[in-house]
Parts: structure tokens; sequence; C-alpha cells
């Protein structure tokens, strides 16, 4: 899977936001995508047999060219998966509604825009104008006032898909607010009252990358699984493309590896490469115990998400001098 | 900290040392309940430091001169100081040889 990144402009400005460092503020360059990189992104998931394409921003949906490229992707014979914030200008959301929806879903983040009034009145009205084409999702950033069961009643409300895709805010950089793993717990707590009343109300809960099993008690994962929660603990990158073609695997891991010209390596390259760079992590995780639990031994949960265990690391140089003699002792041999 | 100050603990001076030790640019660690994970992640290499080798290890993070170790080793271990410094002269010899640290100008 390979997402390629529209846009880095976004009408929101959310504390959470994975994409912070590198959208476009006032200070930084705005990015768009040209129509040929477009092309050759579509290309590129011919020559790799994915049907899907996957688009994101800052906020997709706000590049001019927007349109241009849905038709074209659709042209091209692929599916097509939106991450928007939910605020779609009105043109183009009138031509998302045209489409089947087994053709394009449009995944709003319902965190986006903290729960603002209007922002949220916007995105009852587009969950409603696409239906069954929009799936909700939710970020959990923080926990002081945190409501999910109330995430229920937007998706009464408005017609979209009974589904939920449920993630945790991780560090992406150096600015956004995320989810401490000290938090986690709490954070299984109100998942677990949410997969109780979704159960009762017909909704299904998806877990997006970086839960650990562990979070939750053995009674809370019997809960999630009595309400058909699809649970997953895994970290799975998925290769994020910027307009200028700059391509990292995921946006919290942008810091740590990037590729330039991205749309020039084959998928096995950027996999190699992020094995080489990054995969020797893999035998710890977020917590001091992942290295030696059964789970994480046995890869069924990944350790949670690999950028939260890079800020684990310490990188201060050790320097120490010896005498001459202590010196022989070390070095001979 | 100088070289002086963390050679010279038995009063003698050392003005100059022969050879002094840095980090590989690519080592990072972390502390895990199993140990010390010393990663060079470009050479996908690791290594899990445990029980007296992971203090060992933190005790030359934090700057402890040698002196200083070799007496907490020779505690922990209820060895004599010679021996002790024996232990840690090898554990030294180790991370050179593994080029985890490595002899800097």
């Amino acid at each position: 899977m390979a997402n390629l990144m529209l846009t880095n402009r976004c009408n929101l400005n959310c504390d959470f936001c994975f994409a912070l460092d590198i959208m476009g503020g006032a200070s930084k360059t705005s990015l768009e995508v040209s129509f040929d990189t477009f092309r050759k992104y579509i290309d590129y998931l011919d020559r790799f047999g994915l049907g899907q394409a996957r688009l994101l921003g800052g906020e997709p949906t706000l590049h001019p060219e927007f349109s241009r490229f849905l038709e074209y992707a659709l042209s091209r014979g692929k599916t097509v998966l939106i991450f928007s914030n939910g605020m779609i200008p009105t043109p183009v959301l009138e031509m998302l509604e045209k489409i089947h929806p087994m053709d394009c879903t449009v995944l709003i983040n319902l965190t986006s825009g903290d729960g603002l009034p209007s922002v949220r009145k916007r995105q009852e009205v587009v969950l409603t104008r696409l239906g069954q084409r929009a799936c909700p999702g939710y970020t959990i950033f923080r926990l002081a006032h945190l409501q999910l069961p109330q995430l229920l009643d937007i998706i009464d409300l408005t017609g979209c898909q009974r589904c939920l895709r449920i993630a945790m805010a991780q560090p992406s950089g150096s600015s956004n607010v995320f989810i401490h793993p000290k938090q986690y717990r709490q954070v299984a707590q109100h998942v677990t009252a949410l997969a109780a009343e979704a159960g009762q109300r017909k909704v299904r809960v998806e877990f997006d990358c970086g839960f650990v099993r562990c979070m939750f008690s053995n009674e809370e994962l019997s809960v999630l699984d009595k309400n058909d929660v699809s649970v997953a603990w895994h970290c799975g990158p998925v290769w994020d493309i910027t307009p200028d073609a700059l391509t990292f695997p995921c946006f919290a891991l942008a810091e740590r590896l990037q590729i330039p010209d991205g749309l020039d390596h084959d998928l096995d390259e950027l996999q190699n490469k992020f094995n080489s760079e990054l995969s020797v992590l893999r035998i710890t995780g977020v917590y001091p115990e992942c290295s030696s639990c059964e789970l994480r031994v046995t890869e069924k949960c990944s350790g949670g998400c690999l950028a939260v265990t890079l800020k684990r690391l310490r990188y201060t140089p050790v320097t120490r001098a010896f005498n001459a003699s202590e010196a022989f002792v070390f070095t001979k041999g | 900290m100088s070289i002086h100050h963390l050679m010279g603990s038995h009063g003698e001076t050392v003005e100059n040392s022969s050879v002094r030790f840095s980090s590989h640019d690519d080592v990072a660690w972390l502390r895990d309940r199993a140990g010390v994970f010393v990663f060079k992640s470009r050479c996908q290499k690791y290594w899990l430091l445990a029980g007296l080798e992971a203090d060992l290890w933190d005790w030359f993070v934090l700057g402890h001169p040698l002196d200083i170790i070799t007496e907490r080793f020779a505690a922990i271990t209820n060895t004599p100081k010679e021996s002790a410094r024996q232990g840690v002269v090898r554990f030294v010899r180790y991370l050179v040889q593994e080029e985890i640290w490595v002899e800097a100008s």
C-alpha cells in the first residue's frame, strides 16, 4: 500500500495531526501534487498490482485538481480511499455523491476540529450526503472530556457506514499531541465502554495500528470479542508519498527515514530500506516489558507503534578516556 | 569532565590519556526489563546487556569515574578490587571489539 499526499494545505489546525511538521503553515511552502505526478502514482499502483488509490493531505479535497484526479483514478480502474477531515468543499462533495459507494470511500476523522460546533455541523452534513461512501473515524489524543459514545449518535443521525475506526494519536515529529503509553490503560477503558454500546447499536468498531494487547484486561478483551470489535495489535507502516515525492514509512516515522523520489523505487526496495534502518528496533516496544513479553516474542503483538519505541531510545554519546596501561589492556587481542 | 578527573582518583596525575573511546555514531540504546538494548540500526545489529553488564553500561553512560565503577562492581560481585577491575576491563574490551565503542581522536 502507498498513500499519496495531494496537498499539504489544510483548512483545520489540529493539535494531534501527525502531519503537522510537514503541513503548510504560514511559514511553509505550499506543496501540491501535479497531474503528471498523480499519473505516475497510478502507474506505480498498476506496476505493483495495487487496486486502491489512497489519497491524503493536508485536506486532500482542497487540491484545485482533486476532481480531475478522482476521475482519472476511477477511469484507470482504481477504487479510491480518501482521508479527510470532513471539511470538503461543496463542488467536490457534489462530485463524490455521484460515485458508487463501492468505488470510493471517504474516511472522515471526527477528531478534526476537536468538536468545534461549526466543524462538527459540516462533518455531519458531509457524512449525511456521502451516506455509505463515508466511514467515520476518531483519533484519541487526550483523555479529558472524552465522550466516545457520542460518535455513535452521529452515525445514527447521518446514515453513514455503521463502522467506527478508532486510532490513538502517535508521536510524529516534534510538535503534535499524542497519547503516552502510560495513558493506554485509560484509553482501553474508554474503548471498551464504546465497544459495548456500539455492539448494542450494531456499529462495528475497528482498531487502527498502535494498540497493544496488554492495555486491555482479560475482561475488557472479552467485551471487545463479544461485540465483534476488529482488534489489531500491530504497527503496520504504509508508505506515504508527499507532493514532491519524498517518501517515508508513515508520517510518524518520517523523522527517522525519508527516501527522495519514492515513486522511482519499487515497494520491495522501500521495504528493504525500512528493514535495514528500523526493523532491528522491533525487538522491543513501547513498554520496558515488551522485549520479554511472550506475545511480542511470538509476534502476536508488535509492541505498539514504532514511533513510540523510538521515543524511548537514548542517543547521548559516551566518551571515555583511559590511561596508557589501561588502554593496553583494553585494546590488546 | 576532564580526563584528569576521570582517571586520577588514586592521586596519580594523568596528563595525557593514550586512548579515548566514544560510542559509535550509529549507537542508540534503551533500558528494558530484560536489560539494556544497544542498537546499531544501520547494520541491523543489537546487543542485550543483562544483569551486571547493564549496570556497567549505565555507570559508564552516567560518566562515573573508572575507580568508582570498579569499587561498585567489586561490592556487587563480592570480589576483590583487582578481580573486579578485570571484569570491567573485559566489558570495555567487549564494547570495543563489537565496535559499539570506537577509538576517538
